[in-house]
């Protein structure tokens, strides 16, 4: 762990090596490069929605209901008579803004409160841990439903529950970093020219955290967009319309044995989205980690 | 010590493995041992919580399979009732419709071996009102002489409650109200035994004492109810031995069960979409049980807010909603489209009513001589209530189409609740509403009341509507009655259009082929008394 | 050892109180009326007003939380609006189907977990190590009321192995929903085991076990997986939080009556000290697991001593 700060010395040195040698190690890695690939297509689709779709996913038309898959309805349609397959393309948006818009405000929260923690420690780090640990407490689903209940259903709603719940994490992981980088020579070099605190994290720390917080937002991303879909699941999640994927799998379990693809399809869309970003984290990590651990 | 670790995880699993094998004879002799009684087993979506039908406004299993009320009503057809004999053989009214006088049927024996007196039933109704016991259900008694002191706290008993000799309770009432006695047979006032409630204290509702044809011999909270026949019960034991409710929250789940063999009834009011599967299947589509449920579904239009406060608009809305596609969809055709607030099979119910047939065209030239510019309206509902959304997407839709943009704007249930009680926030919501007692006053008093009109968002302003609901409540010739009532009923509805009526929906159940004279109950409750179900 | 745990008292219940005000207050600003949500459509104005005075809902949250932290510490927790049962005892009802379900979801989680983290260590890069970790990773990957029906219809109905819901049939009724929730916490443990013990074989001890030519088997038994366990035991209390997570849906699907169970029960009836109370316990559990997770650490790992 103490050896981030040698590893960036050395990106500063010869950067290309670095990347070149963490992209060789994560090539090797099939899987790894099956969530990249996967996480590509979700991007394509979510950008693309609107002119990949073939119909508009939001429109009822109560003729169509429960129309089985093909002809007209590649996945068939749901009890609107709405085109599933549209709902799924448009839903990758919705499933990316899940998965981003919390693990990024998590992560900054956490990044930050985590560095603060860490170089000041005292009383300053001894309050933000403690919050960290109430908050790491709660079950998370358990907190981030009391917050929708709070604040209602919404998908606004969702990204602050979700912040809540993930800054902890976050938080605990810099701060380590921090406590052990702020030994270094470079950090108490700068200290000691009088740099400022808030200079020296924003240039000497949280480039060395980055690694680690890399790895940690891609394995959060897909946590996100499953708690989204146990929130649709208790009814605190997305507000419908919203053609969110957690809340289709969520309404169309009750049709799992009568009109399958109401579930089925989206569900599958998740499955490999997660999957997608869980292998990409997981590759990252391996690929990183000896870099991490490197004498 | 690492290495007794993993050898002790290995050794775990081994016995797990053992122990599920283990298992698996156990309770195959456990189901064989059970078959020999005859029990229904039920399945219900939450736990009660309470058996105390004093404190729960919808959790009526409990209260009315333990307990007896003085009358009861009874389901003499599809959708019709009357009111029967129930603790009280017989009761008479004063001629000013103020003294209501009951003689109890003598020997009566709650399940701790007590016999029933005047006393109980005294008692029972005051706890009802007194302030410390926090009821919900007040309402239906609330009309007894005293009762508002004694709710207030300025009164230690409640004035009109007198037991005039062991088996004679006499009730005098502040002033007549023709309903009282229907509503005397609501589940929420069954008869309590004073020693026994008063023991239990606050774990009366857990440890429920009744007169009922079934008596509480199990509850794990959250997991199941069993319920045994009563022996000594007075009009004679139940057909079946024992009743198990279990606790499955899952529609899901439940319809799994269900065709695993393991319970006996399906309710289909909670997997409505699961309708065609059963009605179609030729295993179970003898199986279907349905009734009509005394019910309305319905839109309230609240008159206070732009643009509903347009009589054409209102108006353009009656006219702009298919009815029909709506039930053809969602319901699969179990109801019929509904002409006025009050349901076939409620007293009064008005069956000349003309009714709105689907006409885009007019409700589109209705919305243009409105003089109202892009109309535009927000649907209120609760997050998550599937079966309401579904509707009001659909609506959403057909209003569209008529030129009236809606917004469904979803809250959760506290800001909801919170909000409709303004009367000044919600514009339009769908919900639904059954009968509590067999009277219209049920219906038309509690949305059109002067208060209640501002509390359910109708915002009703119509002077006419007002002096008829009033002059029901205190008249008591049936006929002149249900006459006020329908009256008031036609100006909320056609002169006003203050009230979107939509449908009234049957209740289907699938129930196993053992199970034999299960009834819907009168109102179409899901809640209902099992003593007359037979199990083979 | 003895005054490393007493030093770690003051803290735990400095959580504890912070726990319960964090859930105190964000529940306590909900907008809308409790009361007139128990009693739901069939509702009187004058009623609400009545017992919601009666219920002191009037008072400010401060004199509400003094109130509800002076009846916490003696052990009463409220009752619930539309249970009318005592908070408290609700929850110890329900502790030990939680605790059932926990102790074999967490079972499942360790084996499916150690077992694909050992296999894809091994073989790192091959075929086995792909397939070992995507078969981890599938259980955080689907939705657990999608799974859960999936196999409730093949082992519950078609198969008519395993029942399809309740407790009735002891270890038998556990197995599915243990199954779902452990699956689905099976991820993080087998990426644990994996990293550990990859970091173990690349020691020297390991290689020169190698090198003196045992066979793979006994070697990674021997050393590596004794190592890699022991991070495995310290993240048991953040596997705790996380079935508990998941136990919310489990039960509900499975109809087990555990703190899950409670917890959405009470969302959905809005019923507010149940869901206060459910979810201060489900997080002290986690407080108090994690304090025995510390202490198992220290007993377990001779190299550390806290004085």
């Amino acid at each position: 762990m103490n050896h981030m700060a040698e590893l960036s010395e050395e990106l500063e040195l010869q950067g290309t090596t670095f990347l070149g040698d963490v992209w060789t190690a994560f090539r090797r890695n099939r899987l790894a490069m099956a969530g990249v690939l996967l996480v590509l297509l979700l991007l394509i689709v979510a950008v693309f929605a609107p002119w990949i779709a073939p119909h508009d996913p939001y429109k009822v038309n109560l003729t169509d209901q429960f129309l089985a898959p093909g002809g007209k309805y590649w996945l068939g349609t749901d009890m609107y008579g709405r085109d599933v397959l549209s709902r799924i393309i448009y839903g990758a948006r919705i499933s990316l803004v899940i998965g981003l818009v919390p693990t990024l405000v998590s992560t900054a929260i956490g990044t930050l409160l985590g560095m603060t923690a860490g170089y000041f420690g005292g009383r300053t780090d001894g309050l933000i841990m403690r919050l960290a640990d109430i908050v790491l407490a709660f079950p998370s689903l358990l907190l981030a439903m009391v917050v929708m209940y709070t604040l209602g259903a919404s998908l606004i709603n969702i990204f602050i529950a979700l912040s809540i719940v993930g800054w902890a994490g976050m938080a605990r992981v810099v701060r380590a970093q921090t406590l052990s980088l702020k030994e270094r020579e470079f950090v108490e070099a700068a200290r000691a020219a009088g740099v400022k605190p808030w200079v020296i994290m924003r240039r000497h720390i949280a480039p060395n955290c980055l690694p680690q917080i890399l790895i940690l937002m891609t394995l959060a991303i897909p946590g996100a967009i499953m708690s989204e879909a146990s929130l649709s699941f208790l009814g605190v999640g997305a507000a419908p319309p919203t053609a969110s994927w957690g809340l289709m799998v969520s309404n169309g379990r009750e049709y799992l044995l009568t009109a399958y693809w109401n579930s089925v399809y989206p569900g599958f869309a998740i499955l490999l989205t997660v999957l997608g970003f869980n292998f990409f984290g997981d590759g990252l990590r391996d690929a990183l980690d000896p870099f991490l651990k490197r004498q | 010590m690492k290495a007794r670790l993993s050898a002790a995880l290995i050794a775990t699993i081994f016995t797990v493995a053992l122990a599920l094998n283990g298992c698996s004879s156990k309770s195959n002799t456990g189901n064989d041992a059970a078959s020999a009684a005859k029990t229904l087993t039920i399945a219900i979506s939450t736990d009660p919580g309470t058996a105390d039908g004093q404190m729960t406004t919808e959790e009526y299993l409990l209260p009315l399979n333990l307990f007896d009320r003085l009358v009861e009503v009874e389901t003499t057809g599809p959708g019709q009732s009357k009111i029967v004999p129930g603790l009280a053989d017989k009761w008479d009214v004063s001629a000013d419709g103020k003294v209501y006088t009951f003689s109890l049927h003598p020997g009566v024996k709650f399940h701790n071996g007590e016999v029933l007196t005047a006393d109980d039933v005294v008692y029972t109704f005051d706890r009802m009102l007194n302030p410390k016991t926090k009821a919900l259900n007040t309402d239906f008694l609330d009309m007894i002489d005293g009762a508002k002191e004694r709710m207030d706290g300025k009164a230690d008993a409640t004035k009109g409650l007198q037991a005039i000799d062991k088996n004679t309770v006499q009730i005098t009432l502040a002033a007549p109200f023709a309903p009282f006695l229907a509503g005397l047979a609501t589940p929420g006032v069954g008869i309590y035994n004073k020693k026994a409630t008063e023991a239990g204290g606050d774990k009366f509702g857990q440890e429920p004492v009744g007169t009922g044809p079934f008596r509480l011999k199990k509850w794990e909270y959250n997991a199941e109810l069993v319920l045994e026949a009563f022996p000594d019960y007075f009009r004679g034991k139940a057909r079946i031995d024992q009743i198990i409710a279990k606790v499955i929250p899952s529609a899901d789940t439940q319809r799994l069960e269900f065709e695993a063999g393991t319970i006996d009834v399906f309710d289909l009011d909670g997997a409505r979409t699961q309708i065609p599967y059963f009605r179609d299947n030729a295993k179970w589509q003898s199986q279907v049980v349905s009734g009509p449920r005394v019910g309305t579904y319905y839109y309230a239009l609240n008159q206070a807010m732009k643009p509903l406060d347009n009589l054409k608009i209102r108006q353009a809305i009656q006219y702009g909603i298919n009815r029909e596609l709506l039930l053809e969809k969602f319901y699969y055709k179990t109801g019929v489209p509904a002409k006025g607030v009050l349901a076939p099979g409620l007293a009064g119910y008005n069956a000349a009513l003309p009714g709105f047939t689907y006409d885009p065209e007019k409700a589109k030239t209705l919305v243009k001589e409105s003089g109202v510019a892009s109309p535009t309206i927000d649907i209120w509902q609760v997050t998550d209530s599937a079966d309401t959304l579904k509707i009001n997407e659909a609506v959403q839709a057909m209003l569209g189409e008529i030129g009236i943009k809606v917004n469904i704007k979803q809250v959760d249930s506290a800001t909801w609740s919170a909000s409709r009680k303004t009367g000044n926030q919600i514009a339009m919501y769908h919900s639904s509403w059954s009968a509590d007692f067999n009277d219209p006053d049920n219906f038309l008093y509690t949305f059109f009341a002067p208060n209640n009109s501002v509390a359910r968002s109708f915002n009703e302003k119509n002077a006419k509507v007002f002096e008829s609901l009033d002059k029901a409540r205190q008249v008591t010739n049936m006929a002149e009655r249900y006459k006020l009532y329908q009256d008031a009923e036609k100006l909320v509805v056609y002169d006003d259009a203050a009230f979107v009526p939509l449908f009234h929906l049957e209740h289907l159940f699938v129930v196993a082929a053992k199970v034999k004279n299960f009834k819907v109950s009168w109102n179409g409750w899901s809640n209902m008394s099992y003593y007359g179900i037979k199990v083979e | 050892m003895l005054r490393y745990i007493l030093s770690r008292i003051p803290v735990t219940i400095a959580i504890i109180i912070g726990i319960t005000a964090v859930t105190f207050f964000l529940l306590n600003v909900v907008p809308g009326d409790p009361v007139a949500l128990m009693m739901k459509e069939h509702i009187n104005p004058e009623t609400i007003a009545r017992v919601r005075n009666e219920m002191h809902l009037d008072d400010p949250a401060i004199v509400r939380y003094g109130r509800f932290m002076w009846g916490a510490v003696q052990g009463d927790l409220g009752r619930s609006y539309k249970l009318n049962r005592p908070v408290a005892s609700l929850i110890i009802g329900a502790l030990p189907n939680t605790l059932k379900l926990t102790a074999a979801a967490l079972l499942v989680a360790w084996v499916v977990g150690i077992v694909a983290g050992v296999l894809s260590a091994v073989k790192q890069y091959s075929a086995v190590d792909y397939g070992a970790m995507a078969f981890a990773l599938l259980g955080v990957s689907v939705p657990i009321f999608w799974s859960g029906i999936l196999l409730q219809y093949l082992f519950g109905l078609k198969l008519g192995w395993l029942p399809i819901s309740g407790m009735k049939d002891g270890l038998r009724s556990l197995a599915l929903p243990a199954i779902v929730l452990g699956w689905a916490s099976a991820a993080s443990i087998a990426r644990l085991t994996r990293s550990s013990l990859l970091e173990v074989m690349r020691t020297d001890y390991v290689r020169t076990a190698y090198a003196k030519g045992l066979r793979d088997l006994p070697v990674i038994i021997r050393h590596a997986l004794q190592n890699s366990l022991l991070p495995v035991v310290t993240v048991m209390a953040m596997q705790i939080a996380g079935m508990l997570s998941g136990s919310v849906i489990t039960e509900s699907i499975f109809g087990i009556g555990g703190i899950g169970r409670v917890s959405v029960g009470a969302i959905q009836a809005r019923d507010m000290p149940l869901l206060q109370g459910a979810v201060i316990f489900a997080a002290v559990l986690v407080v108090l697991a994690n304090l025995l997770a510390d202490l198992a650490y220290a007993f377990l790992d001779p190299r550390i001593r806290y004085d």
